[in-house]
């Protein structure tokens, strides 16, 4: 298969705090995005870039707010995190993430024990976009560069 | 061809502010953070509960966010 990427210029986000415990905080790439379905489109809302996830992951609250009243009609899959026996129940739903200006279809999961908002992970997000995590400078942070293959 | 970066401005200021607020915020929860992220515009135990206050109130290009449960590092790493 002959694979060409169009590549768009990219454009570099900062990183932003992240409160921890004892007065100490975190730097993270967060990203503000959307999800639409259908005629309903969210707020943009924050989620972290994370290449460890292998899906997008979402709370349930965002598919409510695009008219998924109950998540658990979607395709079922449990994920796991590095921590043994710890276990999440997600359900996949068909979506389209809205980065700034550009929008895409994914299989977006959802689930109601996800602590923060949303995950952007490997299958949806980052078959989308080159992703260059930059701690260098005065303002740390992140790039992301569009990429389009074409079949 | 080199393309040129394009960077995001964020202003110094807004930095230590986005903590205070988040710090200051119910855990569990959602909020609506100004788009200089130096208010908080809506909480919510829901998104659209936090929404639908932030559009009530008339704020322009507020972004949401969740409180945790509990503020930690987390190894979130879900996989397959």
């Amino acid at each position: 298969m002959d694979v060409t990427s169009l590549v768009a210029g990219p454009l570099k986000y900062p990183y932003k705090q992240t409160p921890l415990p004892n007065g100490d905080f975190d730097w993270l790439p967060i990203l503000a995005v959307q999800v639409s379905r259908g005629s309903l489109l969210t707020s943009p809302f924050e989620a972290i870039i994370d290449s460890g996830s292998f899906d997008c992951l979402f709370h349930g609250d965002v598919a409510r707010a695009v008219g998924i009243k109950d998540i658990t009609t979607g395709i079922l899959k449990v994920s796991g995190g590095v921590v043994k026996g710890v276990q999440m129940q997600t359900y996949g739903h068909d979506i389209r993430l809205v980065v700034g200006a550009d929008n895409f279809k994914i299989v977006g999961y959802f689930s109601d024990d996800l602590p923060i908002a949303a995950l952007l992970g490997r299958d949806g997000f980052f078959d989308k976009y080159i992703v260059t995590f930059d701690p260098r400078g005065p303002s740390p942070g992140f790039e992301l560069t569009r990429v389009h293959k074409q079949s | 061809m080199a393309s040129r970066v394009i960077e995001m401005p964020v202003p110094k200021e807004t930095e230590n502010r986005r903590l205070e607020l988040l710090r200051s915020a119910p855990m569990n929860s959602w909020l609506a953070l100004s788009a200089d992220e130096t208010r908080i515009v809506a909480t919510g135990k829901t998104f659209m509960e936090a929404d639908t206050v932030a559009k009530k109130s008339g704020e322009k290009n507020y972004v949401l966010t969740r409180t945790p449960d509990v503020w930690m590092s987390r190894a979130l790493l879900p996989v397959r």
